[in-house]
């Protein structure tokens, strides 16, 4: 409970609440174009003003909430339950599969991930699904290793020794025994990545190579707004605190998990 | 459990601190101070911004060098403000009446850079010799070069061709040293020579065309330098790559002395960039070819700069947003007209403000084929509605979106970069009840998707400018850029068009083929891109040339 | 110790292997036809005919079957031919050699300034636990760390080129050019640097054998020196090699900002260009780079402390 006193907390559920809310709490329609408006500063009716084309920012950005933020959460679901399976498998089992994993993990690894994305992107095309599958392909290593040396830590605890000699089916034991004892450092390191991902995906965006027009973005709203940069810096303003306060609070929530874990 | 430390660490750690801090205070002082010293400039030459570099290492042929290439290399003819022929290289010139066949009369005493004679050898050997490369749609047309006195050359066609003038008065058939076209490395010739294997297996004429006028052992050459006859010569010495690159005055230029000493170009790819460039005094010209443009808001910014000066001009060429009038229902040209009725062409008009002119046709308003009679429709949303509710595309199921075929009206527009114009005509549709998408490609793929035909509605990346050839797109045999247009009307104008050999005729037939297409409702606008230069306003006036293939940058030289 | 190396070593080559396949692959199946885009990209859409389209496309060899022009892409790699860039025509080892060293620069200089920086502060924050020096550096890896590199140079290109025009916002050339991409690389890699170096720091300072020569009555000043910052310049050091290689894979977003002619800017603009030959070459490059620096990094790790025992330990934990 104490965690709903902080700032950071607060802002994370608006968001949350902006995402599934979504359209219903823009004043004007994010997609509506009025070219007599264009580029017009903040305003009573424009609250954040308007781009290029005269829509309206602020609902541009509320209806953003969703798209930006269900990509990066989509993308690290996709990771940790990935992650998490492989690197169950690799600890528990150890042996030949272990080792064949772990290399895969290790080659993935050993390449900088945001330029195999870049680069898978600028094969596949830009898009929403190919974002998700290229960040989704290099990004569960690091919980496919974490995943294994927390299950190899506690293979050999007296409870799963017991369940296995029981008869236990592996398979069982690893969801009943195993996984909620990984579950929380997991979710930490979720949380953390979580702002990581924001940053990676709206990078993405923000080069041209992630989500097109006419769908609003972080990423892709900002390296718009840099084009008008010297006659409507908010265009590029706003949404970059967006995306700041917003990776901010994960981290500050993800550092706050793990020090209660201490 | 923290560990305390005596006073005398804390001291340490401050004294680091302060050492940081100093260091980085000097970098900081010292660069600044850097940056004003360059900022003055020398008055006697002109320094311009552009995009990218001029050239690429290996072939500085002037197909793809835009620039410098205007200023180190001349044309045998130039183009003057109503695009007639005026005289550059060759002095006078005469033509045969069955219009096959031009003998130009050179002019004397010129000599290259590099001190070679300029002669009718010297012509000879690069059409020839280049034929493949920046000859290469001239070579198309050419039968023989024959050389007829030391100062005579008689270019014979295999079928008249009325804008010969203005292909020749393209930069990118500036004339070249012969003593700087030299072979191809051995190392490629192996892949040349396939590529002859592979040709024969490779369907459509345009592989039959490149047969018969290549002979089989064509060496292939390149431009080892850049060298020509023009105003300016290249300045090894000052080309960066991809930073900077410069020419330097030809003190032996026959039409006089040039007014700069010197032309440095700053590469600067990024066009709010540029315009600051401008405004702070580090370049003193920019905008004046595509490969520098400005973008709107920094014209604006410009405009309102005492400053600077701003010239514009349109090009002859413009970008077609046109239907794909093979998919059902836009087969039916009342479809396509409903289309053309509901879309605010003056709103698009306003998005891209000095950049671009809207034009109905696919010539802007300044080239010497376009027909005036042509005009953009009213935007009318009710009349298109109407059409379409008259063809029975009507929204049966009440979610705002017409059906057709039982299916929702939805289709897609293929879109560049930049789809701020496709964001707009989204709108239009939905206001007529068609969902549109935006279906964003790198520029390769449109190309595919275009000649295959596989799209909605696609912004096109063929401009006919220079060249004004309008077969390419509106005839059904025009290859890769081919709408596809089943029209015998049509083809037979292009046929004529295509025959012509005078330019009365050819611009008769130009203008029925342009509005024949018009009538077919294809084309819903077309984006004229205009060329816009900014520079300072002591440097005189800046004038562009007819067209920008005649070289951007050609007065330079003796700008007033 | 020698399988452990061989080991590592092949690990190695399997992971370039792996990565001169998958490029290879992925390039030559998508859409696109890549001679139309060399021929826009070098003709303009004016002066491009099937024609010209045709010529490129088999001077390039993009008309072979795929699996010859895989079998002459390994043969190329391994003569050390990388082919010539379908954009510039440029051989695209000389394209990456001339640029690596812009990339160089501010990588090597960035990591630099971030120590000279975070070092002292990580261990000064770490020596005052939980006072205010240490609160003040937490909070300001905590927000350095959530700025995303590219809305930070945005926003100082606009205060500091454009507002107040002290600085070239574009380019390189003078050491002017250095300051606002060097901010940038050093803010963003700030915060985490401290507190690397912090956390290091602190849980030397609570070990047992501190605390053992506390008792001993060895002097704090020489504790501090000797025992800490010796073991501490372990950890610390090895974390600066792999932010080199952080700074290659940042580079690709300030480089393109600030249009640095370094490697990075010619990834970003060989994937928009669809440049084949050069983002092939330039991922082989890098991989083998950060392949590179991860044996080396380990072979460090081996040497300092003996104990480490192969764990498959890869380069990031």
């Amino acid at each position: 409970m104490t965690l709903l006193k902080k700032p950071y907390v607060l802002f994370l559920l608006l968001l949350m609440v902006l995402a599934v809310g979504g359209d219903s709490f823009a004043p004007n329609d994010p997609f509506q174009t009025h070219i007599d408006q264009r580029l017009s500063p903040p305003s009573v009716d424009y609250l954040f003003g308007t781009d290029e084309l005269g829509r309206c920012m602020f609902s541009r950005l509320i209806y953003s909430v969703r798209i930006s933020l269900g990509l990066a959460a989509s993308i690290l679901v996709i990771c940790l339950v990935t992650g998490t399976c492989i690197g169950m498998v690799s600890g528990y089992f150890g042996g030949l599969i272990d080792e064949i994993l772990m290399r895969a993990t290790d080659m993935i690894m050993a390449l900088p991930s945001f330029i195999v994305a870049m680069v898978l992107i600028g094969a596949l095309g830009a898009g929403l699904g190919n974002m998700i599958f290229v960040f989704a392909l290099t990004g569960w290593t690091r919980y496919a290793r974490l995943t294994r040396s927390l299950v190899i830590n506690i293979r050999n605890e007296n409870y799963v020794v017991t369940a296995r000699l029981t008869g236990l089916q592996s398979f069982y034991i690893l969801r009943k025994y195993i996984l909620p004892a990984i579950v929380r450092p997991l979710i930490v390191l979720g949380t953390l990545g979580m702002g990581m991902m924001i940053l990676m995906t709206s990078s993405m965006s923000f080069l041209g190579l992630g989500i097109t027009e006419p769908t609003p973005d972080w990423g892709a709203m900002l390296s718009n707004g840099t084009t008008y940069i010297r006659t409507a810096a908010y265009l590029a303003i706003f949404p970059g605190i967006l995306i700041c306060l917003t990776v901010l609070s994960f981290n500050l929530l993800g550092e706050e998990l793990k020090g209660e874990k201490k | 459990m923290p560990v305390s430390i005596d006073e005398e660490q804390k001291n340490i750690m401050k004294k680091i601190f302060v050492f940081i801090l100093t260091v980085l205070l000097l970098i900081v002082i010292v660069t600044v101070f850097r940056t004003n010293d360059s900022a003055e400039a020398e008055r006697d030459v002109l320094t311009i911004a552009t995009g990218r570099d001029a050239t690429n290492i290996t072939n500085y042929s002037p197909k793809g060098m835009w620039e410098p290439a205007a200023l180190i290399y001349e044309t045998l003819v130039n183009l003057d403000a109503a695009c007639n022929p005026v005289p550059c290289l060759a002095e006078t010139w005469e033509v045969s009446d069955d219009g096959r066949s031009y003998l130009f009369h050179l002019r004397k005493g010129v000599v290259f850079q590099d001190g070679t004679p300029f002669d009718a050898d010297a012509v000879k050997e690069n059409v020839v010799k280049l034929k493949h490369d920046n000859w290469s749609t001239i070579g198309e047309l050419l039968a023989h070069v024959n050389v007829m006195g030391p100062h005579t050359v008689e270019f014979v066609l295999t079928r008249p061709h009325p804008t010969l003038f203005t292909e020749l008065a393209a930069s990118t058939c500036g004339i070249i040293s012969p003593s700087v076209i030299v072979p191809e490395s051995e190392s490629k010739k192996p892949a040349m020579e396939m590529m002859k294997e592979n040709a024969g297996k490779n369907d459509g004429n345009k592989m039959a065309m490149t047969e018969t006028s290549s002979t089989p052992a064509d060496p292939g050459h390149i431009v080892s330098r850049p060298v020509g006859t023009g105003p300016y010569a290249w300045n090894e010495d000052r080309h960066l790559r991809n930073r900077c690159f410069s020419v330097i005055r030809n003190d032996s230029y026959w039409q006089g002395t040039p007014r700069f000493s010197r032309i440095d170009w700053e590469v600067i790819p990024d066009a709010s960039a540029r315009a600051i460039a401008l405004e702070s005094g580090k370049v003193d010209l920019t905008g004046e070819t595509p490969n520098g443009t400005l973008n709107l808001e920094n014209i604006k910014l410009l405009k309102k700069n005492e400053t600077f000066s701003i010239t514009t001009a349109d090009n002859w060429g413009a970008r077609l947003v046109i239907v794909n009038h093979t998919r059902p229902p836009f087969d039916d040209p009342e479809v396509r007209s409903a289309l053309k009725y509901a879309i605010d062409v003056s709103a698009i008009q306003k998005l891209l403000g000095d950049t671009a002119t809207i034009c109905p046709g696919p010539l802007g308003p300044t080239s010497p084929l376009t027909d005036p009679s042509l005009s953009l429709y009213e935007y009318d949303v009710e009349k298109a509605r109407s059409i379409l509710d008259a063809k029975d595309i009507v929204d049966t199921n009440g979610d705002g979106i017409r059906e057709y075929g039982g299916k929702e009206l939805s289709i897609s527009i293929v879109s560049g970069k930049v789809p701020t114009v496709s964001v707009l005509m989204r709108e239009f549709f939905r206001e007529i009840g068609i969902d549109l998408t935006i279906d964003q490609k790198e520029s390769g793929s449109t190309f595919q998707v275009l000649a295959q035909m596989q799209f909605d509605i696609a912004i096109h990346n063929n401009i006919p400018s220079f060249y004004l050839n309008l077969s390419q797109q509106f005839s059904k045999n025009g290859g890769r850029w081919s709408l596809n247009i089943d029209d015998p009307d049509l083809e037979r104008a292009i046929e004529k068009y295509e025959k012509s050999t005078d330019m009365e005729t050819y611009r008769k037939y130009a203008w029925e083929i342009q509005r024949r297409v018009h009538e077919l409702e294809i084309i819903l606008f077309a984006v004229n891109e205009r060329k816009v230069a900014a520079y300072r306003k002591e440097l005189g006036n800046f004038v562009f040339p007819p067209e920008e293939w005649v070289g951007a940058d050609q007065n330079l030289w003796n700008m007033k | 110790m020698a399988g452990f190396l061989i080991r590592r070593l092949l690990n190695a080559l399997l992971v370039l292997a792996g990565v001169v396949t998958l490029t290879f692959c992925l390039m030559r199946f998508t859409e696109g036809d890549p001679a139309t885009i060399i021929a826009l990209d070098k003709n303009g859409s004016v002066l491009i005919s099937g024609e010209v389209i045709e010529r490129l496309a088999e001077k390039n060899g993009l008309h072979d079957p795929i699996h010859i022009q895989y079998l002459n892409w390994w043969r190329r790699v391994l003569h050390g031919d990388l082919g010539n860039s379908l954009r510039s025509d440029a051989p695209v080892w000389d394209e990456i050699t001339e640029r690596f060293p812009y990339t160089l620069q501010l990588a090597v200089l960035s990591i630099l300034i971030t120590s000279l920086i975070a070092v002292p502060l990580g261990i000064c924050a770490a020596v005052h636990r939980g006072r205010l020096v240490d609160r003040i550096t937490q909070w300001i890896a905590s927000v350095t760390v959530s700025v995303p590199d590219y809305y930070l140079a945005i926003v100082l290109i606009y205060a500091l080129a454009v507002k107040w025009t002290l600085l070239p916002a574009y380019g390189c050339g003078t050491a002017a050019h250095f300051i606002l991409p060097l901010l940038v690389l050093v803010t963003a890699k700030i915060g985490y640097t401290t507190r690397i170096v912090s956390a290091t720091t602190v849980d030397l300072l609570s070990s047992q054998y501190v605390a053992y020569a506390e008792l001993r009555g060895i002097p704090k000043c020489r504790i501090f020196y000797v025992h800490i910052l010796k073991n501490a310049m372990i950890p610390i050091l090895t974390h600066i090699s792999l932010q080199f290689l952080m700074a290659l894979e940042g580079s690709v977003i300030v480089e393109s900002i600030f249009a640095w002619p370094g490697i990075g800017k010619c990834m970003t603009d060989s994937v928009l260009g669809r440049d084949f030959t050069m983002i092939q070459g330039l991922v082989l490059f890098m991989a083998v780079l950060i392949v590179g620096m991860n044996l080396v990094v380990d072979l460090f790790y081996m040497f300092i402390n003996q104990r480490v025992q192969y764990d498959g330990g890869g380069a990031k934990p």
